[in-house]
């Protein structure tokens, strides 16, 4: 984890939504990046890992779901937050049983992105202190 | 007859016979004395004795000739008479052959009923040998449900001398009966004096299977009738009922004679809809759809019939397919909501993407410090952003094809925590909610859906009603389900309103989407529940019935 050059990495095929949370949550001082496709995402991933990924469940190609088994076989309990339009219950369980545990529902509320990432990012470099304090 | 008897003419034969050996002996006696000479016998003189001698021989002669003669006539007499017996013995064997060779049975009682004489043709048919029959009582080898009536009938016909025909059973040696039918009628002698009874049978076992088969078919045909689930009438060219089927009886009454129109539509008219005239003029079939006076509609067939007798007169077969119509019309109805459903989710994904960057830059851009001065628009925006959002909402809501996030929970529970959310609503119009809550078993629900459906059905009972009323949610048992009831005290729902009820898009407010009730009805459709409005002009109740057994399960 001590290599990670980046905190938060966006995956959506909209672009429209990919610039507004780069934008918002840059703006909140974290180091973020982007991928329009679940496979640039694991490409991004097999360099650096983040702290926290939100993962647009609908996207051509390669889908939501499809990347995260992806991301769990490879990097294991990565933060996960799925993205979705339709509320869908059913892909929402399946995501659940793959250890999710957040979801934002678009139109989304960009204080409760916030909020979120925050308790999220701050959940995790607890962890890593506490990792370390151990190491 | 008196030629019948031989002994005359045996006495004749003797006396012809005497005649002659007399004859012949005085003839003997004559020559004798002529040759021999004597001149004296027994005392008398000699031409005496030729005297009468010749006058015997004359007599002789003259029997002897009438003699000749009743030989002759006899027998002439005895070929007649053996000719006619020839023709009797033939006729007698004639009749024999007919008594054996027929399949009739004939019986000859005597006046206690015992049998004197039976044809042999009954060994064919029922198989006893004729002398087990002789002397026994013919009463007692019947069936002992037809004894009487014969008894009866064997007395009649003595009595009164006259035939009578009757059907019984009669004993077969293997203890069977057979069905016979017979002509019964009275003996007498040649003096005129009754002596007792014939019986001249037939046997009709083959004949009474076809009638009780014939009745099975009738009786069958009509049950056939009687249990169709629709009703079968035949009607006249003036509209009289001539037949009507048990289920015509049951639902509205017997109309014998009557008209159709009085029967099904409680009128002194025919019906607008009626088609019985055209068919009896094209001769050719015909249906149309028909409501009666108690609301059900049917579906009905008008045939051409002719009548036994050769009358024309209308088949008209009635399917009640009320259900049937309810059925298709909330076929429709979900059909319509699936595919809302169906866009909605198609075109969902691809607007709430751009809503969220169009909302999320606004809000962005709202809370820069350059932008105080329009923070307000901005808000605004947002505002409108989330409406059209909802509405999106309720257009995925309406037919939500996915299976929904069902609990086993208790409906009671659900209203109690949505309550305070309710009479806020009601109250901020002067309107007021009561509750009555009967204690109801839990079910599998959605606690979201229900949520929604009640909070639906309570603002459409509120914006019905005037300020000051009152709207009642009620819970209880009915009929195995438990239901959920709204009800409103406002003016009711046009009749015409209420058929397009919970069509998509449909709507009496200004500012209604016509989504409310789809919503609610994809609700209780996925709780395999039932939405029924009942509505008149002291308001209208929206009830919710759920089946017991899902809570259950």
């Amino acid at each position: 984890m001590s290599q990670e050059t980046i905190d938060i990495l966006i995956v959506d095929d909209q672009v429209g939504i990919r610039r507004l949370l780069f934008e918002a949550l840059a703006d909140e001082g974290y180091l973020v990046k982007m991928a329009g496709s679940g496979a640039e995402a694991l490409k991004i991933l097999s360099c650096t890992l983040p702290a926290l990924v939100l993962l647009d469940m609908k996207m051509p190609g390669m889908t939501g779901y499809e990347t995260l088994q992806e991301i769990r076989k490879h990097y294991g309990p990565l933060n996960v937050i799925m993205m979705t339009a339709y509320g869908d219950v059913e892909i929402m369980a399946q995501t659940k049983d793959l250890g999710v545990r957040h979801y934002l529902n678009k139109p989304f509320d960009l204080d409760e992105v916030r909020v979120l990432v925050k308790g999220l990012l701050a959940e995790v470099s607890s962890l890593q202190l506490f990792q370390q304090d151990i190491s | 007859m008196i030629l019948l008897n031989t002994t005359p003419s045996k006495g004749y034969l003797v006396t012809v016979a005497i005649t002659q050996l007399l004859f012949f002996f005085m003839l003997a006696l004559h020559f004798y004395l002529r040759l021999n000479g004597v001149d004296s016998v027994l005392n008398l003189p000699i031409a005496s004795m030729h005297f009468i001698v010749i006058a015997i021989l004359c007599g002789s002669l003259i029997l002897g000739i009438y003699s000749f003669v009743l030989i002759y006539q006899l027998s002439k007499i005895n070929s007649l008479l053996k000719y006619e017996i020839k023709e009797r013995q033939q006729a007698e064997s004639i009749l024999r052959q007919l008594t054996d060779n027929m399949l009739d049975i004939i019986y000859k009682t005597s006046l206690h009923g015992d049998i004197v004489y039976i044809s042999p043709s009954q060994k064919f048919l029922l198989g006893y040998e004729n002398q087990e029959l002789i002397d026994q009582k013919f009463f007692k080898l019947l069936h002992s449900d037809d004894v009487e009536s014969v008894v009866n009938l064997f007395h009649e016909s003595i009595k009164n001398k006259t035939a009578y025909r009757q059907e019984f059973r009669f004993k077969c040696k293997d203890g069977n009966f057979k069905w016979l039918e017979a002509t019964v009628n009275h003996l007498s002698d040649p003096k005129g004096s009754v002596v007792g009874s014939v019986f001249c049978c037939r046997e009709i076992t083959w004949r009474k299977q076809l009638e009780n088969a014939q009745a099975l078919e009738r009786q069958r045909l009509f049950s056939l009738l009687d249990s169709l689930p629709a009703f079968v009438l035949l009607i006249q060219k003036d509209h009289s009922i001539k037949f009507m089927n048990k289920y015509f009886l049951e639902h509205f009454g017997p109309f014998y004679g009557r008209s159709c129109f009085e029967a099904l539509a409680s009128k002194d008219y025919p019906c607008e809809v009626c088609i019985i005239a055209e068919v009896f003029e094209s001769k050719t079939p015909k249906s149309f759809e028909f409501a009666d006076y108690k609301g059900r509609t049917y579906e009905i067939l008008a045939y051409p019939f002719f009548d036994v007798d050769g009358t024309t007169l209308v088949l008209e077969l009635g399917i009640d397919i009320t259900d049937r119509k309810q059925l298709q019309k909330e076929l429709i109805r979900m059909d319509r909501l699936n595919l809302i459903g169906e866009m909605a989710a198609g075109i969902g994904h691809e607007i709430r993407n751009p809503m969220t960057t169009v909302r999320g830059f606004l809000q962005m851009i709202a809370s820069k410090e350059q932008s105080k001065d329009y923070r307000e628009y901005y808000k605004l925006m947002i505002e409108e952003l989330d409406r059209a959002n909802t509405i999106i909402t309720e257009y995925l809501n309406v037919a939500k094809t996915k299976e929904a996030d069902k609990k086993v929970q208790n409906i009671n529970d659900i209203i109690n925590s949505i309550l305070p959310l309710l009479v806020a609503d009601a109250i901020k119009d002067d309107k007021y909610i009561n509750v009555q809550m009967e204690k109801v078993p839990n079910l599998l629900l959605d606690d979201k859906e229900i949520r929604q459906i009640i909070l639906n059905l309570v603002r459409n009972g509120l914006d019905a009603m005037q300020p000051g009323q009152y709207l009642t949610i009620r819970t209880y048992l009915e009929n195995d389900c438990v239901a959920l009831a709204v009800q409103d005290e406002g003016e009711g729902i046009n009749p015409e309103v209420l058929d397009k009820i919970g069509t998509p898009f449909f709507t009496t407010k200004d500012t209604g989407t016509g989504l409310g009730l789809s919503v609610c009805y994809g609700i209780a459709n996925r709780h395999n529940a039932e939405l029924t409005i009942e509505s008149d002009e002291k308001g209208t109740t929206v009830s919710c019935h759920f089946k017991t057994e899902l809570g259950e399960s």
